[in-house]
């Protein structure tokens, strides 16, 4: 049996939300709990029977208990839940806030994949489809990483790195090839069908820290296929800021 | 055929056994009665009887059509996968290699890997190309396509098989595709939502529907949908249109927010087609072409260059592709 009390605690409900209902699952390794809103007349009394709210029950995986995935169920919209509560999610998608937050935390630290389902005992398919939504704009992070350099701030760009031909990530040459304002000709399929993917997330990104990643992506194919973009790059040079600044010595 | 490391063609199921036998890698299309047959091994396999041999197009259920992968790869792993760990494809693909894989026509993870792979983390990273399994054409209906991994032989109508092929410092992947169909000079469509199939569109910007426009401009639906992307031609082709419900499916999603096209004819494809393709030289691992071209461009018994592989129910060169040929070299770096 639950002490639901001290579930509510440790899961941050506090009024007017109480859990109506709760389940476990030891084989499985999983609580389910529900989040109702509290009965009036037992506003002082935590006890199970608080009522459902109405409308379409949503259900997110929120931080784990004690090794248990932890599954909220609800109706209560995102819009009628506190900015800062933890436990409530957007439909559709499959975390809570603060798992959510946890998971883009470790991600924006560049932690594999792989080590962050292991860590936070969350699927790979869903945080794919977290990613894909970050991707899309529709969620917020809910910390803003250290702002990069501007593109147009020519103060903080220095040269290109000393082992490699490809700019620096914050070169503005990114942003021209991205938003098509520097056409090159490219050859490579993976890199055709990767650029016209970031050029779609770059134009709905909702904030710099979305662009500069589409910028990071579109830079890292360049690294990893190096040798045989030498076409590309051969284009990218006249662009490039560090270029620019060696013509202007 | 004698067949060596790298080498591909037409076998017989006696002989497929035997290079299974030899401890071969092996890539393998074949009827599902002939894969069913095949003892365990180090390969992958899909159902399809459709191939292009040296001697032309074909359909047979009595040979197995084989890519031997033995000795191309430093390290050679098989992996299955379902629908919820498809997006780890990528992540276990090599960093300096390629990954073949086969997905189960008609089925839930096709429809997933369709529709999402584009999104997958650093997809576009490494090469991944493949096909989409199918079945005979008269047995429409009566089976489903399948896949099988050879390390265990079950046959599966939906999880995916791949074979992750590590190659050494010295060598690169190289995936690209042939394509003969280019944009049209008509109308431009945009559709609201991704999927397989679409009714309410814009067109050239004005509010209209795809099958209303199809029935009502008598367009010859064997021609794909065609969309840009930085220069990549990129087909959706059209399985069915109905005007009565407004809708039309695909073999392949449409996207949202993509602008497409009808593709313009193509006037002679196996003339085109030699024409764009680049020669099948010792580099070439693997390569397979669409089962729509076989049928709309009539290829039975006729050749298309030195290029065979299975004629597949679709094709992956990073993402899921209709008709089209898709192909990797391997290459000194």
């Amino acid at each position: 049996m639950f002490d639901l009390v001290f579930c509510e605690r440790i899961l941050g409900i506090e009024a007017p939300w109480c859990i109506t209902r709760a389940k476990q699952d030891i084989n499985r390794q999983r609580v389910d709990i529900w989040i109702g809103e509290r009965e009036r007349n037992r506003w002082f009394k935590p006890i199970p029977g608080g009522r459902a709210a109405a409308g379409e029950e949503q259900v997110w995986q929120h931080l784990g208990m004690g090794g248990f995935r932890t599954y909220i169920h609800t109706a209560i919209s995102e819009q009628s839940a506190d900015h800062d509560c933890p436990w409530i999610g957007r439909k559709g998608l499959p975390f809570t806030r603060a798992l959510t937050q946890r998971i883009l935390e470790l991600l924006g630290e560049r932690t594999a994949y792989g080590v962050v389902c292991g860590l936070l005992n969350v699927d790979l398919e869903d945080v794919w489809r977290l990613k894909h939504s970050l991707d899309g704009g529709t969620v917020q992070k809910p910390e803003p990483a250290p702002r990069a350099p501007d593109i147009r701030d020519t103060a903080t760009i220095t040269t290109p790195e000393p082992e490699s031909d490809i700019p620096i990530a914050e070169d503005p040459v990114w942003h021209r090839v991205i938003s098509n304002e520097s056409e090159i000709n490219i050859r490579q399929l993976g890199l055709k069908l990767l650029i016209s993917r970031v050029r779609s997330q770059y134009v709905n990104a909702d904030s710099d820290e979305v662009r500069n990643m589409r910028r990071r992506e579109l830079r890292k194919y360049f690294v990893r296929h190096q040798r045989s973009l030498q076409h590309e790059l051969g284009q990218l040079k006249p662009f490039s800021r560090a270029r620019q600044q060696m013509e202007q010595m | 055929m004698q067949a060596t490391s790298g080498s591909q063609g037409l076998v017989s199921l006696q002989r497929a056994v035997e290079l299974i036998d030899d401890g071969r890698a092996l890539a393998i299309a074949g009827d599902e009665s002939l894969l069913k047959q095949l003892p365990r091994g180090n390969w992958i396999g899909g159902t399809i009887p459709y191939f292009m041999d040296q001697r032309g197009g074909t359909v047979t259920r009595d040979k197995l059509y084989i890519n031997d992968l033995s000795g191309i790869g430093s390290r050679i792993d098989i992996r299955s996968y379902s629908t919820h760990n498809l997006p780890a494809l990528v992540n276990e693909a090599p960093d300096n290699g390629f990954s073949l894989i086969i997905l189960p026509g008609g089925s839930e993870i096709l429809s997933s890997y369709a529709k999402n792979a584009p999104d997958y983390e650093d997809i576009f990273l490494k090469p991944i190309i493949g096909w989409v399994s199918g079945h005979h054409l008269d047995d429409a209906g009566s089976v489903t396509p399948k896949v099988i991994n050879g390390l265990d032989g079950e046959p599966w109508d939906n999880r995916a098989v791949a074979m992750h092929v590590r190659l050494p410092e010295t060598k690169m992947a190289q995936l690209d595709i042939v394509n003969l169909f280019q944009q049209g000079e008509g109308h431009t469509f945009r559709f609201a939502d991704s999927g397989f199939s679409a009714g309410d569109c814009l067109i050239d910007g004005a509010t209209g529907n795809f099958a209303d426009y199809l029935r009502q401009q008598e367009i010859d639906t064997r021609l794909p949908l065609v969309a840009d992307y930085s220069g990549a031609m990129v087909n959706v082709s059209i399985k069915g249109s109905d005007s009565e419900r407004g809708m039309v499916e695909f073999y392949a999603p449409v996207f949202s927010g993509v602008d497409y096209k009808l593709a313009a004819p193509v006037v002679d494809y196996i003339d085109e087609f030699m024409a764009v393709t680049p020669d099948a030289g010792g580099s070439w691992v693997f390569s397979c072409n669409c089962i729509l071209n076989y049928l709309y461009m009539d290829l039975e018994g006729k050749r298309t260059a030195n290029i065979t592989g299975p004629f597949t129910f679709g094709e992956i060169a990073y993402q899921l592709l209709n008709q089209t040929l898709v192909y990797l070299t391997v290459e000194d770096q």
